[in-house]
């Protein structure tokens, strides 16, 4: 077993298998070797590890991304849809969402990650550019001028 | 603009804006995939719209070459496609470009020709320079603008391996030059070195030797009527082919079969639809062929000949496809009758047989000896043909069978060991005759046509062999509830079970929902995932309703895990209580059109 401590300071004890889901775990136990000593995670909350250990739990018995997988850096390849429990599994609020997306990516969850990312792109796609604004509240630090000049720019991409 | 690979961030940032740069990257560029029933893909999604969200997002827009390594150039579309052809090849700075031009609205407007000619011949100079980049290539637009871009585009090309030359989309009349009816060759000017390129063309492509050369995968979809010479003449400069697809409409008019053969040694996979197949066939040496596919096969004793020899000279032939159900090209009646000692003729490579029988051919199918065959799908076939083919193999793990002829009164006793698939319409007594221990798939189907409902003897199956099914379908047959009832409650592995049209009535969902309930012991089909139905009424019966709550309501055993499906009602109108009550069970709901159900008329 292994035991985690959260940046709010709450442990976790969990299997070796559920844990070395994560290549930074992973590598931080094989540097230690066999020890009881907890593994501190400072850039993680408890609520966001407790959902992230649920999904590596589900998933403890899968086989690790190859380095071909993660070398394929041509995203046009990774024709993978969510499958139909990660979908339910990420059905969460936009906080705890991206919170999810940045703890994969802390911990080295390439598969979470993966998972994260295409539900942030399946929302975004089809939408205009106010729409994504509005969606994840983002601010238009453009000025009229600075918006005005961008579009005269990109006359060409618009339809006939 | 970037930022710091931690999550540690002013909580009063969004969450989105919290990312570092290569988190949302990875997000953006999960823009690019193109999936499976995605409806939405980049081209709607507008690069250009991410670009202008903020300023973070414009820069990282623009400073990723993926994005702008795809370049598609759509002349009727794009306001500027030379503006736009500008700014991606300014942004994929050294990434491998595919390019895609279409150049469909100069078609209908010749007096712009002129015009259009000269746009596509600076669109080409311009690309022309990142040519070494180019990894695909993609033009759909009549033949003489493809001509016009190939003759400016260069020759030296390291990288490309795939082109694609499509002019479908244009009616069958004569435009330019009288193009559609002279039929002439299109120059592909690429001097190539990396081997395995995919060409496809629906025009006879007249390539350059090293490019021939290269060309892995050649799919010709003609148009038009070429010669077997000009056909034969692209095919012999192609010796390094290791697949082949001719899809031709026909043949212009042609003497005899050439006398000297093209060798395609390395050819694996022919797929073959042209009215004047058998003469391509007889045109061709393929001592490495591995699949043939001939969906629409003319027969004739030409075409017999030319099988015959494929298979005497083929020696790693795999896999054979010879005709569909909904082939129009019957055998010739006045052709040369097939001579009546024709000799064994076996395969003892092919691992699948796909026939769809003809009269012509039959004859010759009784003399076919496949030894091990594993996947076997024979249509129209007399039973005697199905029976001679299914003895004589023992690997057997696919068979299809229907619109089986000359059936028996009775039938005898046969065993399939390995069998694991099995699709038939030969429901009664063949299904209580045969022994199938490893059966995990069923599917028995009335046939086409037939709205009677078939009787089946799906008992006797179970009780013979207890198979250790985990997908049954029955479309349209007829079996008693208790049968069906007694089956499935020995169906212990079943996750799949799909009722199409069939008799089963009310009371036997209703004892399916009770067998399923909470407070079952051992409930019944304890591994089922999914059900389908499809029901002749236009709303679902209580009995359904209840076999749907039984297994994702409230009071579902926790023994049993959730199941998904579909339930298809008959009627086109919408039935909106209904439908919310099968859909409020997770269930989706599709309604079949009353007019292609001629039993509802019989029905009181």
């Amino acid at each position: 077993m292994v035991n985690l401590v959260t940046s709010d300071n709450e442990s976790f004890t969990v299997e070796k298998a559920v844990a070395s889901r994560s290549v930074l775990i992973k590598n931080m136990l094989e540097d230690v070797g066999e020890s009881d000593q907890p593994i501190p995670l400072p850039n993680v909350t408890a609520s966001v590890l407790k959902k992230v250990l649920e999904y590596c739990d589900h998933h403890k018995n899968e086989p690790m991304p190859t380095s071909e997988d993660l070398a394929a850096e041509d995203t046009r390849k990774r024709t993978t849809d969510i499958g139909e429990w990660d979908q339910k599994f990420i059905q969460v609020d936009q906080e705890m969402l991206f919170e999810i997306i940045l703890a994969a990516n802390y911990l080295d969850i390439k598969p979470l990650l993966d998972v994260g990312c295409k539900t942030v792109a399946n929302m975004i796609k089809g939408k205009t550019p106010e729409e994504i604004r509005k969606l994840f509240n983002i601010v238009n630090d453009f000025t009229p001028e600075e918006e005005a000049q961008i579009k005269k720019e990109n006359e060409w991409a618009e339809d006939r | 603009m970037s930022r710091p690979s931690t999550p540690a961030m002013p909580p009063a940032e969004p969450p989105i804006q919290r990312l570092p740069d290569d988190v949302l990257l990875h997000i953006l560029a999960e823009l690019l995939v193109v999936r499976k029933h995605d409806p939405i893909s980049l081209h709607d999604t507008r690069i250009i719209y991410l670009a202008r969200v903020c300023r973070r997002w414009r820069e990282m827009v623009h400073g990723y070459p993926l994005f702008w390594s795809h370049i598609e150039l759509d002349l009727e579309r794009y306001r500027d496609v030379e503006l736009r052809a500008r700014y991606c090849l300014d942004r994929a700075r050294r990434r491998p470009l595919s390019i895609s031009v279409k150049v469909d609205r100069f078609r209908v407007d010749p007096e712009r020709m002129s015009d259009a000619e000269a746009q596509l011949t600076r669109l080409a100079q311009m690309l022309r320079e990142h040519i070494s980049r180019w990894v695909s290539l993609s033009l759909h637009g009549h033949p003489a603008y493809m001509r016009i871009f190939l003759q400016s585009c260069g020759v030296t090309a390291p990288m490309l391996n795939s082109v694609e030359l499509d002019s479908r989309t244009y009616r069958q009349t004569t435009d330019f030059d009288g193009d559609e009816i002279t039929d002439q060759l299109i120059p592909i000017p690429f001097e190539c070195t990396q081997p395995g390129i995919h060409f496809l063309s629906t025009r006879c492509p007249a390539f350059t030797p090293a490019f021939a050369m290269a060309v892995a995968s050649l799919e010709l979809r003609l148009l038009s009527e070429p010669t077997i010479d000009r056909i034969l003449g692209v095919l012999r400069s192609c010796s390094s082919l290791v697949k082949l697809r001719l899809s031709i409409k026909a043949i212009g008019p042609w003497a005899a079969v050439p006398n000297n053969p093209v060798s395609l040694p390395k050819l694996a996979d022919l797929f073959l639809e042209c009215r004047e197949e058998h003469a391509l066939l007889a045109s061709l040496d393929l001592s490495a062929l591995e699949f043939l596919r001939i969906p629409k096969p003319h027969w004739s004793g030409g075409m017999v000949s030319a099988l015959l020899r494929i298979f005497q000279t083929c020696p790693s032939l795999a896999s054979i496809e010879l005709g569909q159900l909904w082939n129009p090209w019957q055998a010739r009646n006045n052709d040369t009758p097939p001579p009546s000692d024709i000799p064994l003729i076996a395969l003892p490579c092919v691992t699948e047989f796909r026939v769809h029988g003809d009269p012509f051919f039959l004859p010759y199918q009784r003399r076919l000896v496949l030894p091990v065959v594993e996947g076997l799908h024979l249509e129209a076939v007399p039973y005697d043909v199905a029976l001679h083919l299914i003895s004589n193999t023992s690997r057997l793990r696919s068979l299809s069978l229907s619109k089986i002829e000359g059936l028996p009164h009775t039938y005898a006793d046969l065993s399939f060991p390995a069998l694991a698939s099995l699709e038939t319409s030969l429901s009664s007594g063949f299904l209580g005759a045969i022994h199938v221990p490893k059966l995990s798939s069923l599917k028995i189907k009335a046939e086409m046509g037939d709205f009677q409902q078939t009787p089946v003897s799906l008992r006797q199956l179970i009780e013979r062999s207890a198979p250790p099914l985990t997908s049954l379908h029955l479309v349209e047959v007829e079996i008693s509830d208790s049968d069906l009832l007694w089956c499935l409650e020995r169906l212990l592995h079943l996750e799949t079970l799909a009722l199409s049209k069939c008799s089963t009535s009310d009371a036997a969902f209703h004892t399916l929902a009770m067998r399923s309930a909470a407070d079952q012991d051992e409930p019944i089909l304890p591994q089922l995932k999914v059900i389908n139905l499809t029901l002749r009424d236009i709303v679902a019966s209580a009995g359904v309703i209840e076999l749907l709550s039984s297994r994702n309501g409230p009071s579902r055993s926790p023994l049993l895990s959730n199941v998904t499906g579909c339930i298809e009602l008959a009627g086109g109108a919408r039935q909106e209580e209904h439908d919310n009550t099968i859909r409020s069970y997770g269930f989706a709901v599709m309604r079949d059109q009353p007019s292609f159900l001629p039993y509802l008329s019989r029905d009181p």
